[in-house]
């Protein structure tokens, strides 16, 4: 069953044709991967499937609903684009707590599970500012997965990671798809997305292109 | 929701500003300095007072136009320019950079609604700081400041809310154009109420020496508080506007 549906997306800024006629249909419960170069059009794909930009052309379907028009954004979706901004003088911990209140879908135990997850100590008293790259990311990853969304779009997971960090996320990502999420992700790593998409985009100059 | 969306956008406010926070802290012991070791007691008080939060008089505003020599309240500039200054980026950045996963999360209404609230709360806390800081130097300074405090309670409401209704119009500007132009529509209103009598250029109200020396303002009391609600209200409007309508973080990868 076709959850996430992309058709004909194109996207021109000032002339500048930044995506161009992307079709794109992943079924729930599955990983879609895309790869890129940087400036290839990655992030601007996973921002208009989340609703954050609209499309010149197209049209996004999220379960059935298009986003933009029956809905502004995708129905329990979890982000990961770019750096999130934390608040610098808070934990890891207190963070996500804080961050869990906007939506109140989620308790104390869920969040400091969460944290374990992806391998940060949820009583790690160091302020978010005094966390390494990696440790940020694994946070930024935390976040998206903690109110257990059903559409999980991640810009580049492994970004900032050592070769453990990326073991854990490929191995959060396996569990995840078990539990019937379905998964779209973007990365430089063609190593790491072969392990853990059914399929494979890749972009290149904002087209999918056939390898 | 609403008081943990508003929570954290006061603590990033804050965090993002802290440079320029400890920039206006450095003025304000420079200018401290400066009048302690050039007068004593009330006069020094007062003088320190006027200088960061006193204006361009109406009177050296007749002095000026008359062609008498008259200074220009360069502290008094610099201490407004910090504090728009302090605002920064913040709503644009996180909007478009920092904030998506929050974004989605909240809807774009209730975010917007969040930063509204969010720089009146600044408002309030950056000049509560800076009153107290004031009183407490001019205690340093000189110990009789009591005949300004009665003046400074109505002032001090209406410095906080033209500070608000001065940084939504920033970041109205900021959001629409860039932050240059924010800038340059803050200085622009500035220069407006400094050099003219009317009441509608509400950086007007900022000038303690207006509220103090003439009652062109205290007499208008109430319109001026309509006007600055009213104001307050179509920047709203024109910021949620330009949100719900534009793609701001392309605009912000473009610039980047």
């Amino acid at each position: 069953m076709t959850f996430v549906q992309a058709i004909n997306i194109n996207k021109t800024i000032k002339n500048h044709i930044i995506l161009k006629n992307i079709n794109l249909s992943v079924d729930k419960g599955t990983v879609c991967g895309i790869r890129g170069h940087n400036g290839s059009g990655k992030t601007m794909l996973l921002r208009i499937i989340a609703g954050l930009i609209t499309p010149t052309s197209g049209t996004i379907l999220v379960d059935g609903k298009q986003v933009g028009k029956d809905i502004p954004f995708p129905k329990n979706l979890g982000i990961l684009i770019e750096y999130p901004g934390f608040i610098p003088d808070y934990s890891g911990y207190k963070n996500l707590y804080f961050l869990s209140m906007l939506q109140n879908k989620i308790g104390e135990a869920e969040i400091r599970q969460t944290l374990s997850q992806v391998g940060l100590n949820p009583n790690d008293p160091r302020k978010f500012k005094k966390y390494s790259l990696g440790m940020k990311q694994r946070l930024g990853i935390a976040q998206a997965i903690m109110e257990n969304p059903d559409l999980l779009l991640l810009d580049e997971p492994t970004n900032a990671l050592d070769d453990k960090g990326i073991a854990m996320v490929s191995e959060l990502i396996h569990n995840l798809k078990k539990q019937g999420k379905t998964i779209i992700l973007t990365s430089h790593d063609k190593e790491f997305l072969n392990e853990v998409s059914d399929q494979i985009h890749t972009i290149s100059e904002g087209e999918f292109v056939r390898e | 929701m609403y008081r943990y969306l508003i929570k954290r956008d006061v603590l990033l406010r804050i965090y993002y500003a802290k440079g320029i926070l400890i920039g206006t802290i450095f003025l304000l012991l420079y200018l401290m300095l400066l009048v302690f070791f050039g007068f004593s007691g009330k006069t020094g008080a007062q003088l320190f007072f006027d200088r960061v939060f006193g204006g361009f008089s109406y009177q050296a505003l007749d002095a000026y136009r008359s062609g008498s020599p008259s200074e220009l309240p360069i502290s008094w500039i610099l201490m407004r320019t910090l504090f728009i200054l302090s605002i920064g980026n913040y709503f644009q950045d996180d909007f478009a950079l920092n904030g998506e996963f929050v974004l989605v999360r909240v809807g774009k209404e209730k975010f917007i609604q969040s930063k509204f609230w969010s720089l009146l709360i600044y408002c309030i806390l950056y000049n509560s700081c800076l009153v107290i800081s004031i009183l407490l130097c001019g205690f340093i300074i000189g110990l009789s400041f009591f005949p300004l405090s009665l003046k400074l309670f109505p002032y001090f409401i209406f410095l906080t809310l033209t500070s608000f209704v001065e940084g939504l119009l920033f970041e109205w500007f900021s959001i629409r154009f860039n932050k240059i132009f924010g800038f340059l529509a803050f200085v622009g209103l500035l220069f407006l109420s400094m050099f003219t009598k009317i009441i509608f250029f509400i950086s007007s109200y900022t000038m303690f020496t207006r509220w103090s020396q003439a009652n062109l303002l205290s007499d208008h009391w109430l319109i001026l508080l309509v006007w600055l609600a009213l104001l307050s209200w179509i920047l709203y409007l024109a910021i949620k506007h330009v949100v719900l309508k534009k793609d701001l973080i392309l605009r912000k990868e473009a610039e980047s």
